[in-house]
């Protein structure tokens, strides 16, 4: 028994020891960011060539999630960068004070200007329902068709732990106002589940457990390009979609300053953005002009996209949680 | 004369030491909630549904595992077959068995792609779900049939053979047996192990972890477990944990208040030649196959399919592993220094019963409390001073070692009673006391209720997913809890390895403490 | 008149043979070593047990094939004689129908017989409520109101002293013989059953024998029995 012990703290030690002969740059991530098929083992590599260190991606659960652990943790946290909020939760991140102010000149490529003094965006789209075009015969082009469409399943994500949660709480806001709980009672039949990420969501969708999974317009590309698979469809709503900007900033008491601002450059130079559209599938934050795959569709038109500013869409969240908790428990 | 009174001052101390650390952990995290909460306790609409929901999900599962429970337990009685003893065997594992290990089993058996539903396909029938209200309902039954079933199995051993020779004698018909001799046994019997089993339902926090979580199907433990995960809200944890406690509090008064004549332990096996001439032969097989299959089959799932993913356990699944040794291992270690430290001081023959009931009823009410309750307490008093977060591990090794006193408690001091009794004045004569009586009276004499202890509360300890789920951090949990991250990340092969990884580990601990405990046993 | 022809019974690890008369209208005791079959013969008797040979006849009826409660029997166990869940009275009625609601065309007989072991004033009393001797008359109650003829009792008053034990076997004694009940007891202790009874059954070396004379068994007991005495 105590050989046992020993050998356990061995073990334990040793995988700490062996680590800590580089510097290491812990980044706080959202779970899909991290996993095989996602942009973090190329990223790990591309930006581990530059640096000569250790860059540690770590999952904690979905983006919204992030923030929480980092309220949790507070100035003890051992994160150095926190990469996957985005503008929905910007104000709230700001309000604890964790986060370092950046002091870059940016050339960004988005459809809005961006002028935030600590976050840093790396990538963007707009969230849509996806649906299985084999499957589904008349695909809703609103949000009241697919109130009026019972029988279509949804599996959609709780606003309090994923980003595409909250993302589709502000989509029913800008489009909808004040009628947002009309389309919330008449959408509440639909959902089959309510998954705490992104990552559990898409997997029930892809088990067929689901008709429509919210996710994003640029979905569809990773069937097209990994699985040559065009079946899989997003639908366009008349309504227009949301907008999300996902960010990431350096924690203000890191003892990794330099190697943090590295990574933070490193997010927006040509290398890592040419991953994230085939790993993250989204749009990229800077031009890269041929080298995004055909299968992106362009951006749709700027007029039916929908976006809430971080200081609006603070002071819509909790108004839009309460009513979505209040109607989606009955 | 002197040195005796000092001797029995020392074990009073300890035993005082550990009466105010179970104490502080339970009531003391308890009062820092009710501070917290006290200024501005608000209950939402959303948060009356939570309630709602976990009595009603809590009140379906204990009323179908004790309605269940009573088939199984009286087919049991009646039919005598080979294997019927390793049945029962089985029946007694779910107590030990890591909650996210059963989960995972269940979801490959009732999930979207599982066992039952393609079946159901075949035959062109709807889909069931293992999500919301169903899938709770599933894995309570899972969890609680078992238990049920042998304390009520406990209950029809217990009816003496004279009464139904008597019943004979008397020509007794089957309505009789039944109105006269097994419906009186049920009614002493199960309001207790009703009222036990509601309780494990409202607080099953790793159930409703897994399979719900939607607003429709939130318990108050899985509401907290949000509070802080989701939005870090702390009054509404502490809100919350009030809520939880008031609730536990009063099914605890019930249980105790029912639980007379209550004894966990059971006789099996004990045919009686009456019960074998049943006719209703057809029902019991049915519903002994039934129950086996629905018990056995997800473990062996989980087995079969874990073996061919064992090539996806990493090195962060083995660490994590480690952890939760680690974790077990502190938690054994506190748990027997309290259940000695009170045991002695209840065996002391020269001392108040009020103390003595004070010591014994402590022990027994932590059944009321619930981890995440004590979790968040522990957060709001420690956050200003240190970071819980650093003290992750000791912390969860302390919680768990207390939320398992009332087990250990109740193997170990009948033995201790007993040693006291029959080598108490003998080992006062020839002067063995303190240090010198632990090591040479009572551990020799109690290796088996100790084995027993170190078995019971290192599987409580090392599949617990309570906690821990509150502070860990990303990298560094338990491997409950790195499964259930696997989980929702979607990587079910690697989560199954990891299930795997852990049931062999709790089967391995048994194993161990086993041959620890028959090992130069002399009688 | 009590006939047991050739009886052989066989059990997993142990069989007994059974030849023996009892007269009617008498007391007879049972005596033997522990684990000898005393209780496997009343098993038999009382019809818990299946015979593997022989006959069991009853006033020239064979009833070694009946049901138990068929057959012209009471047995008195060492415990659990009683219901706890249910008093003194219903206890008794039970003697008489498994219909407790509709006892009521039966108080009479019910009473009569709780009278006659003096518990009447006890009837609303449940098990837990009883002393040992008291919780022996009810069963005894409920012996009378059956009506059997045949009373067998397993060493039913075991459990308490020498004093009460006496008083019960006195009492047993008594009613047996004002009901005209043929009884067999087991003891471990025949010297006790000295005034009660004249005939002795002897269970030892898988055969059950007699009935002998007890006084003179036990001035000259056979070698099988003396260590045991």
């Amino acid at each position: 028994m105590k050989k046992l012990i020993f050998s356990l703290f061995f073990l334990l030690s040793t995988s700490s020891f062996c680590l800590s002969e580089v510097n290491t740059l812990k980044v706080y991530t959202y779970d899909s960011f991290v996993s095989d098929w996602g942009p973090g083992p190329s990223i790990e590599k591309a930006f581990e060539n530059i640096c000569d260190c250790d860059l540690q991606l770590i999952g904690a659960g979905d983006g919204a999630a992030l923030l929480a652990k980092l309220l949790l943790e507070g100035e003890l946290t051992e994160a150095d960068v926190v990469l996957g909020l985005d503008t929905n939760l910007i104000s709230r991140a700001k309000e604890t004070g964790l986060f370092a102010k950046h002091s870059k000149t940016l050339d960004l490529n988005l459809p809005i200007a961006w002028d935030d003094d600590t976050f840093i965006p790396f990538d963007w789209g707009y969230f849509a329902f996806v649906y299985n075009a084999k499957n589904i015969s008349s695909v809703p082009n609103n949000f009241k068709e697919l109130t009026n469409q019972t029988n279509l399943r949804i599996v959609i994500q709780d606003p309090r732990s994923s980003t595409p949660g909250l993302g589709l709480l502000m989509w029913i806001k800008a489009a909808y106002g004040d009628e947002s709980n009309k389309i919330w009672k008449g959408l509440t039949p639909n959902i089959l589940t309510v998954t705490k990420g992104w990552s559990e969501a898409y997997g029930l969708f892809m088990d067929g457990e689901a008709d429509l999974v919210l996710s994003y317009t640029t979905s569809p590309a990773y069937h097209i390009i990994a699985e040559n698979d065009s079946s899989k469809k997003a639908a366009i709503f008349d309504e227009g979609h949301y907008m999300q900007i996902e960010v990431a900033a350096k924690i203000s008491n890191t003892d990794q300053t330099e190697l943090a601002d590295k990574f933070l450059d490193f997010m927006v130079s040509e290398k890592f953005q040419t991953i994230i559209p085939t790993t993250n599938w989204m749009y990229p934050v800077i031009n890269l002009d041929a080298k995004l795959d055909k299968a992106f569709l362009s951006p749709i038109p700027k007029n039916k996209s929908l976006y809430f500013d971080p200081i609006t869409a603070q002071e819509t969240r909790k108004e839009a949680l309460d009513e979505w908790l209040e109607i989606l428990s009955k | 004369m002197v040195r005796n009174i000092k001797q029995i001052n020392f074990s009073n101390i300890l035993g005082w030491v550990s009466l105010t650390l179970l104490t502080l952990v339970t009531f003391g995290t308890l009062a820092v909630v009710y501070v917290k909460s006290h200024n501005n306790f608000t209950l939402t609409p959303a948060d009356f549904k939570i309630i709602k929901f976990t009595t009603y999900q809590a009140l379906i599962s204990a009323t179908m595992s004790s309605v269940l429970g009573i088939f199984l337990a009286r087919a049991l009685t009646r039919q005598s077959f080979i294997g019927k003893s390793i049945l029962i065997v089985i029946l007694g594992a779910p107590f030990i068995l890591p909650v996210v290990v059963a989960i995972l089993g269940l979801i490959s058996v009732f999930g979207r792609n599982g066992l039952l539903n393609n079946t159901l396909e075949i035959f062109g029938f709807e889909n069931i779900s293992i999500y919301g209200l169903h899938g709770i309902i599933i894995a309570n039954i899972f969890f609680n049939l078992p238990l049920v079933s042998r304390l009520l199995l406990h209950g029809w051993n217990s009816i003496p053979a004279e009464q139904l020779r008597l019943a004979e004698s008397l020509g007794f018909n089957k309505q009789d047996i039944f109105f006269l001799i097994e419906l009186p046994m049920l009614r002493t019997r199960l309001p207790g192990i009703f009222a036990v089993v509601f309780l494990i339902c409202v607080s099953s926090f790793s159930i409703a972890l897994t399979l719900g979580g939607g607003p429709k199907s939130t318990t108050i433990e899985l509401a907290i477990y949000q509070a802080f995960r989701y939005d870090f809200d702390l009054s509404k944890a502490a809100n919350l944990a009030m809520v939880q406690f008031i609730l536990c509090f009063m099914i605890t008064i019930i249980v105790i208040w029912t639980q007379k004549t209550q004894s966990f332990q059971v006789s099996f096996d004990r045919v009686i030649v009456k019960w074998t001439r049943s006719n209703n032969n057809l029902i019991d097989w049915i519903i002994i196959s039934l129950s086996s299959i629905f018990l056995i089959i997800p473990l062996l799932v989980i087995l079969m399919e874990g073996i061919f993913s064992l090539h996806l356990i990493d090195a962060s699944i083995l660490v994590s592993l480690g952890r939760s040794i680690l974790v077990a291992f502190g938690a054994v270690i506190i748990c027997l220094f309290i259940t000695f430290s009170l045991g002695s001081v209840i065996v002391t023959s020269n001392i108040r019963s009020k103390v003595r009931w004070l010591m014994e009823s402590s022990a027994y009410f932590i059944i009321a409390s619930s981890p995440l309750v004590i979790g968040t307490g522990f957060f709001i008093f420690l956050f200003p001073i240190i970071n819980p977060i650093k003290i992750v591990f000791p912390m969860t090794a302390l919680i768990n070692a207390i939320m398992a006193v009332p087990f250990s408690l109740r193997i170990i001091l009948p033995a201790m009673q007993k040693i006291n009794q029959d080598y108490g004045k003998l080992s006062e004569s020839i002067g063995l006391r303190g240090y010198e009586k632990i090591f040479n009276l009572t551990i020799p004499r109690m290796k088996r209720e100790i084995g027993f202890s170190v078995g019971l509360i290192s599987a409580l300890s090392i599949g617990d997913l309570g906690v821990v789920t509150l502070f860990s951090s990303p990298q560094s949990g338990t491997l409950p809890l790195t499964i259930y991250r696997l989980m929702g990340s979607y990587q079910m092969d690697a989560a199954k390895a990891a299930a795997f990884l852990l049931l062999i580990s709790c089967f391995i601990i048994f194993l161990l403490t086993d041959r620890l405990a028959h090992s130069n046993v002399k009688d | 008149m009590l006939k047991i022809n050739n009886v052989t019974i066989k059990l997993k690890s142990f069989h007994l043979k059974i030849d023996l008369t009892i007269k009617p209208k008498s007391i007879t005791a049972v005596i033997g070593p522990s684990g000898s079959g005393k209780s496997t013969l009343f098993d038999m008797i009382g019809g818990f047990n299946q015979l593997d040979s022989g006959s069991i006849i009853w006033e020239n009826n064979d009833i070694g094939n009946l049901e138990p409660a068929q057959r012209p029997i009471t047995v008195l166990f060492q415990d659990n004689n009683l219901f706890p869940h249910l008093n003194t009275y219903q206890n008794v009625a039970l003697g008489l129908t498994t219909k407790l609601k509709n006892h009521e065309k039966f108080k009479y007989k019910i009473d009569n017989a709780l009278e006659k072991v003096d518990m009447l004033e006890h009837s609303n009393k449940y098990p837990s409520e009883l002393s040992g001797g008291q919780k022996g008359r009810t069963a005894l109650a409920r012996a009378l109101v059956r009506k059997k003829p045949l009373l067998l009792l397993d060493e039913p008053f075991s459990a308490l002293g020498p004093g009460l034990r006496r008083e019960m076997l006195n009492l047993v004694k008594e009613i047996s013989h004002k009901n005209k009940l043929t009884v067999m007891i087991v003891t471990h202790d025949p010297a006790e059953l000295a005034d009660v009874c004249q005939d002795v059954i002897v269970v030892a070396e898988n055969t059950a024998t007699g009935p002998y004379h007890l006084q003179e068994l036990l001035k000259n007991p056979p070698k099988s029995l003396s260590d045991y005495l």
